[in-house]
């Protein structure tokens, strides 16, 4: 029984090392943005592991006096439920960790499908008013190479355009209803190729998905608003997800034009009067080129470290990605390891 | 489902495009759909469209009338002001291209795009040497400021 609670306490700790130390470290990290697939995917596994752990840990808690290895003690404790006597031989500490373990798991799986429920509902507002208030666009009147066309023409995306001043371009994910809207703003602020650079980044995320893979994360940041560690995790991976879109869109065109469609989007979000050019504490000197954007104190801001990855691509080296997968892995197979081997 | 997606949008332009209130008869005569669209699926419309909150109803003796809710404009302005978003609701809904810029940040870009060589451009992409984006264009204006 002693071996037993030993290792509720592993599996708990190990809950507690991937929910606080594990995210932070890794959303500080600097080598997720050289192979964000394999990134994401540990994300994913730490976020799946951290969970499972703590639910193992609670279960091992509560069935410890019934066997002195786990595995056996749950198998008693599930003949124990079917015979009609869950509680057979559980002392009343038992139970209350159980009903820790149990508010905890209801929290987290009520805030996610709230939160899924939610996103959904947003949606699909979203996507009414864009339909209905956005224009579609129309093939007569210019020259037959237009990028706005050809993107119409790719399957389960709708285009819409927003007719407003300020330049945005995002997507509505959806199975078949997916839409990429951009606004005239952004038409007027792009050229044709930066344009077709955005529009092919969009279609990277409508294709992969990218929402199902952010979803989860930000359910856990609204499940624990107040854990700092949450809050990293949202954003660490979605700009993993924008680099994801940015390599694919990066394929497609260019990344140079893809980091110019980004520099002059980003550059009217907030626009600086003139006067304000001192601001900076060290001003980049043009000779540094276009890859100075990087060399401003610890870039922070997400679309600043995008550009400065798709100008300077990040040299990755063969067993970066690898080594990345390993670790979700080993993530992956700890808590089933404690219990099965501890 | 398309289709009545599409209906509801030549509704909503004709309501959009028209001052004063309308009959369903009268958006059914304004629509200029390929084929000759029934009175009834014209209201059916109208009422879903109300329900959502998009369209408004005056009742009246003869014939209730219609007129949309909130202006085009309104419409595009709430879009927008999801899709501009702020940090609270980050990747839930919507997956956006840029987020939100401070003005050092933007001063940052301002700067990356000013040095941006034209000569770097792959060859691909002919328009921006030969025409000077809106952006461009800024880009220089800032640049011809000497930075302390």
């Amino acid at each position: 029984m002693a071996r037993d609670m030993t290792i509720a306490a592993l599996l708990a700790l190990f809950a507690g090392v991937l929910a606080w130390p594990v995210p932070r470290l890794l959303a500080a990290a600097r080598w997720p943005h050289r192979c964000p697939r394999s990134a994401i995917m540990l994300w994913q596994a730490i976020g799946l592991a951290g969970g499972v752990s703590a639910l193992l840990a609670a279960i091992a808690f509560t069935v410890s006096p019934l066997a002195s290895r786990t595995p056996s003690a749950i198998a008693d404790h599930v003949t124990n439920v079917a015979a009609g006597e869950p509680l057979a031989g559980l002392r009343w500490t038992n139970l209350v960790g159980l009903a820790l373990a149990t508010a905890l798991a209801g929290r987290l799986f009520g805030v996610l499908g709230a939160s899924t429920a939610a996103t959904l509902r947003e949606r699909h507002r979203h996507r009414h008013l864009v339909d209905l208030a956005g224009r579609r666009h129309r093939r007569h009147g210019h020259p037959a190479s237009c990028c706005l066309c050809e993107h119409r023409d790719r399957a389960g995306i709708g285009l819409r355009i927003l007719d407003h001043p300020v330049a945005v371009a995002y997507c509505v994910p959806g199975v078949r209803q997916a839409r990429v809207v951009v606004s005239r703003g952004l038409l007027n602020t792009l050229d044709a190729a930066e344009l077709d650079a955005v529009l092919a980044h969009e279609a990277a995320h409508v294709a992969g998905r990218h929402d199902l893979v952010i979803q989860p994360f930000v359910a856990w940041e609204r499940t624990f608003p107040f854990l700092r560690p949450a809050r990293e995790a949202t954003a660490a991976v979605s700009l993993l997800v924008e680099m994801l879109a940015d390599d694919a869109a990066g394929r497609q065109t260019s990344r140079h034009t893809l980091a110019r469609a980004l520099a002059r989007i980003g550059v009217t979000r907030t626009p600086v009067p003139a006067g304000a050019l001192g601001v900076l504490g060290h001003p980049i000197s043009s000779s540094v080129g276009p890859v100075g954007v990087s060399s401003s104190r610890g870039v922070t801001n997400p679309v600043v470290s995008r550009i400065a990855r798709l100008l300077d691509p990040p040299r990755v080296r063969w067993w970066q990605p690898l080594a990345g997968y390993l670790a979700a892995l080993v993530v992956l197979a700890t808590p089933s390891l404690i219990v099965l081997i501890g | 489902m398309a289709r009545l997606g599409e209906l509801e949008r030549s509704v909503m332009d004709v309501l959009w495009s028209s001052d004063g209130w309308l009959t369903a008869r009268e958006v059914a005569a304004r629509l200029d759909h390929e084929r000759d669209l029934a009175y009834t699926t014209v209201l059916t419309v109208l009422e879903r469209l109300e329900r959502k909150g998009f369209v408004r109803r005056q009742r009246a003796a003869r014939a209730h009338r219609y007129a949309a809710a909130d202006s085009r404009e309104a419409v595009v302005a709430e879009a927008m002001m999801e899709a501009l978003g702020t940090a609270d609701d980050r990747g839930s809904a919507l997956v956006r291209f840029v987020g939100s810029v401070s003005a050092e940040e933007a001063e940052i870009l301002r700067r990356a795009l000013e040095a941006d060589p034209l000569s770097v451009v792959p060859p691909t992409a002919e328009p921006i040497g030969t025409s000077p984006t809106p952006g461009a264009a800024e880009g220089r204006d800032v640049g011809s400021t000497t930075p302390k």
